[in-house]
């Protein structure tokens, strides 16, 4: 629709999150009034977002919410945790509708349904000081009054009465006229005469069935109201309405619009004055003025303004009558003025809430790719220089020059793709925050108290690591919940303190984000993890005997090694190290485990902070060119060709007295057979696992900041290879897939 | 007669009884573009509300009784107001 839209997305997204966390602390702690007064502020400002559109079942619950919120702030009400869960039932409906808007515009159909079933629960608080507010399930509809209705109402005094009349069907044939009755209602409010149900076209009409049904509001008290139904009183129930219905006395909804309504009415009315200074082909003008006036007419009554609309109603006429629109245009004028003396009004008065930081500038993410690939193709391009510098050598002061220009592209060209990496980075605070709401559902559900406790949510990673690192992180924490800490009376009989604790801690580390969860639960059962693997077949049984505890520990990082002993709904079935560990791996990261039975378990995600930019190392195999990633690189060794040793099929070479079987790359990717010079053989010595592994190349050429892009189209199922870089003189270079070969 | 047929134009007059329901839901079935004055009317039965109601056409001429001008459902004034 229009940037106001996309704002109000993102402004009530934010908003949810912060409602999110505010109810977590609350929860905490119950008698945290910062998070009280937290709360109530951004149900407000979400209330005062919706309000500017037209969805007044959205702003009715939102509303609610904030309502409940203020009666706990005068301590009414117990902050409790079932209130809690009321309020994050708001959160989520909102959420949910906020998703629908964003994709359809508007709230689904049932959204008047769903918000009033919600506003029920929000009101129905137990032992609440206010005893009335409860009321029937007939009187519901006095929750979705306009905003004029409740102004009436407001104006007609407090004591007001409720009628709900739902005429008998055949009450034609008793010589039953309800309109006639409702005549007779005294000091009538409010009547409203609607279809109980959806009124089939005229042709499909029973002219003889009553299918209305009446609501009606009297300022008079119920004593005088029921005599008019003398005839029906089966068909009537009258009840008082509720004090809070009708709005607060200090703060009604309307003459408190949120602290930001005044600045976005303003911007509104801008567009619409933009709107009507547009051009307009005959017959347009029409349409335009009406739509003009209709949108200030809403912006008036969400400013709580209601008293004005008539003057804009006028304006409209005559901008119709002299068929110009200038008129309303010159009456938009005014108002614009003073709206926006009132936004900065509501400026200046807003609380010194850490709102004067800068804008934050909100870029697409495609843009910001852009430009890395051009840093990408500047790093190529700056690759060709180092050949230059050689072929320059003879001439020595044309070399020393060259070599200083290209220190120099070097070091801007470095500098260039950090400062383009770091636009990519996002605090953690992005997957971690799921965490927290969720730990507390199912530790709800699974009838355990567990503590979360998260540290360095600010800790930051590239983008495409945070989104590889969402999903691994939800299933261990779920883990950790579901298996690992214990229930509360197994941690009791264990001398344990009944809540558990589970600790997410992110931290950098050179040029990887770490991150650790870890919980003081029941910890994993070693041998159950040995006794697992051998009956999958993973490992033989000798070889799992002779395994350390921690050394056994990482197969359950294996595909089909799951130790859950009871299969919950939560974390499926035996899929779950297994698929963490393909993720992880998959980014280039890798996953460490460490637990002890009884005491905990201790999981670590190491992830490179950045996955665009890979280091890599270019080797000759055969005459082809490879390139190895140079994280996987621990050594590299020049050794006596003689001293690789062949032992049937296998072979190894002894670097400082330890024993490293060794591949060759000819071999592996079925290239002919043959030496490098002969005489020395280069090993890179990897390490991917545990135990080193030597790679025997031809030689090693060079080493390049690479931008991988993967294989794609049929070379895409090639699984040996992660993708490939461009060389200086434009080759492809394939870079291979370390894990895939070996 | 409370309700007068005039072509296309019905002429909604003092108290509108339920006898007149029937009639005008035929009449409007039978007429197209009609066009509807309850400027003299001044009791609608409910059944007859209920014809205007189902059969979607504004209303042309609101009532002057201050009782039907006020709470009359707002779909019957159709963009106008009553």
């Amino acid at each position: 629709m229009s940037e106001l839209f996309d704002q109000f997305l993102i402004e009530s997204r934010e908003l949810l999150d912060g409602i999110g966390a505010g109810l977590l602390r609350l929860e905490r702690n119950l008698e945290d009034k910062a998070a009280v007064n937290e709360l109530f502020r951004a149900f407000h400002t979400l209330k005062g977002g919706t309000a500017l559109f037209d969805w007044p079942a959205f702003t009715h619950l939102v509303h609610a919410a904030e309502d409940l919120l203020a009666s706990v702030r005068s301590g009414e009400v117990a902050a409790t945790a079932d209130l809690i869960d009321r309020l994050f039932a708001v959160a989520d409906q909102s959420s949910r509708w906020i998703d629908h808007i964003a994709e359809h515009g508007g709230l689904p159909a049932d959204a008047g349904e769903r918000a009033r079933v919600l506003e029920e629960r929000l009101r129905a608080v137990p032992g609440d000081a206010v005893p009335d507010v409860t009321l029937p399930d007939a009187f519901g509809w006095l929750r979705d009054l306009s905003r004029e209705e409740r102004e009436a109402l407001r104006a007609a005094g407090p004591a007001l009465t409720a009628i709900a009349y739902d005429p008998d069907p055949e009450c034609f044939f008793n010589g039953d006229d309800p309109l006639a009755l409702c005549r007779r209602i005294p000091r009538l409010v409010l009547l409203r005469v609607e279809a109980a149900e959806p009124l089939p076209d005229l042709a499909a009409l029973d002219p003889y069935r009553c299918l209305l049904r009446i609501r009606a509001i009297s300022a008079a008290p119920a004593g005088d109201v029921a005599p008019a139904f003398r005839t029906a009183p089966d068909q009537v129930r009258i009840a008082p309405v509720p004090a809070d219905l009708v709005g607060p006395a200090p703060a009604p909804p309307p003459a408190a619009p949120a602290p930001g309504a005044a600045t976005m009415a303003e911007a509104i009315l801008g567009e619409q004055r933009r709107i009507l200074a547009l051009d307009a082909a005959p017959g347009e003008l029409e349409g335009r003025l009406a739509s003009v006036e209709r949108t200030a007419v809403n912006v008036l009554t969400a400013l709580g303004r209601s008293g004005e609309v008539a003057a804009v109603q006028a304006a409209a006429a005559s901008a119709r009558a002299v068929g110009r629109p200038g008129p309303l245009a010159n009456h938009l004028a005014t108002l614009l003025a003073a709206v926006a003396a009132e936004a900065t009004e509501a400026k200046l008065s807003e609380p010194a809430e850490p709102r004067t930081a800068r804008r934050a500038l909100r870029v697409e993410p495609e843009r910001v790719d852009r430009l890395l690939s051009l840093v990408g193709e500047l790093a190529v391009a700056k690759n060709r220089l180092p050949p230059l510098v050689r072929q320059a050598e003879g001439d020595r002061a044309l070399a020393r020059t060259l070599r200083e220009v290209t220190d120099t592209i070097d070091g801007l060209s470095d500098e260039l793709q950090n400062a383009v990496l770091r636009l990519r980075m996002l605090p953690l605070a992005t997957v971690l925050q799921p965490l927290p709401r969720m730990v507390r559902d199912l530790a709800q559900r699974l009838g355990k108290r567990i503590e979360l406790q998260v540290g360095g949510e600010r800790t930051e990673a590239d983008k495409d690591v945070l989104d590889v690192l969402g999903e691994p992180l939800i299933h261990l924490v779920r883990n950790a919940v579901d298996h690992g800490i214990e229930a509360p009376e197994r941690r009791a009989a264990a001398g344990k303190p009944e809540a558990g604790t589970i600790r997410i801690d992110a931290r950098q580390d050179k040029d990887s984000v770490v991150i650790e969860i870890a919980d003081d639960g029941g910890g994993i059962d070693a041998a159950a993890v040995r006794r697992k693997a051998v009956e999958n077949g993973v490992i033989d049984a000798d070889r799992a005997a002779a395994l350390s505890d921690a050394e056994a520990l990482p197969l359950i990082l294996l595909p089909g090694v799951s130790t859950a002993r009871a299969v919950t709904d939560l974390s499926g079935r035996g899929v779950g190290m297994d698929a963490v560990r393909t993720a992880v791996e998959l980014a280039g990261g890798r996953v460490e485990i460490a637990s002890e039975l009884g005491q905990g378990t201790r999981v670590r995600l190491v992830l490179p902070l950045t996955m665009v930019i890979t280091p890599v190392m270019v080797v000759e195999a055969a005459e082809g060119l490879f390139g190895i990633p140079t994280s996987a690189v621990a050594e590299v060794a020049k050794v006596p060709a003689a001293d690789i040793q062949r032992v049937k099929h296998a072979e190894s070479v002894v670097l400082r007295g330890q024993l490293i079987p060794v591949f060759r790359l000819r071999r592996l990717l079925a290239l002919p057979d043959g030496e490098g010079d002969g005489k020395t053989a280069t090993v890179l010595v990897l390490r991917l696992d545990r135990e080193p592994v030597g790679l025997l190349v031809d030689g090693i050429r060079d080493r390049l900041d690479a931008v991988l892009k993967p294989l794609s189209g049929v070379l895409a199922t090639l699984r040996g290879y992660s993708g490939t870089a461009e060389l200086s003189d434009g080759r492809l270079l394939p870079v291979i897939n370390l894990r895939e070969l070996l | 007669m409370p309700i007068r047929y005039d072509g296309a134009v019905a002429r909604f007059e003092g108290a509108c009884g339920v006898e007149e329901a029937l009639p005008l839901s035929d009449w409007l079935l039978a007429t197209p573009d009609v066009r509807l004055d309850l400027g003299a009317c001044t009791e609608l039965h409910t059944a007859v509300l209920q014809v205007l109601m189902a059969a979607r056409r504004p209303v042309d001429v609101a009532p002057e009784d201050a009782f039907l001008k006020r709470w009359l459902p707002s779909p019957l004034w159709g963009e106008g107001g009553p």
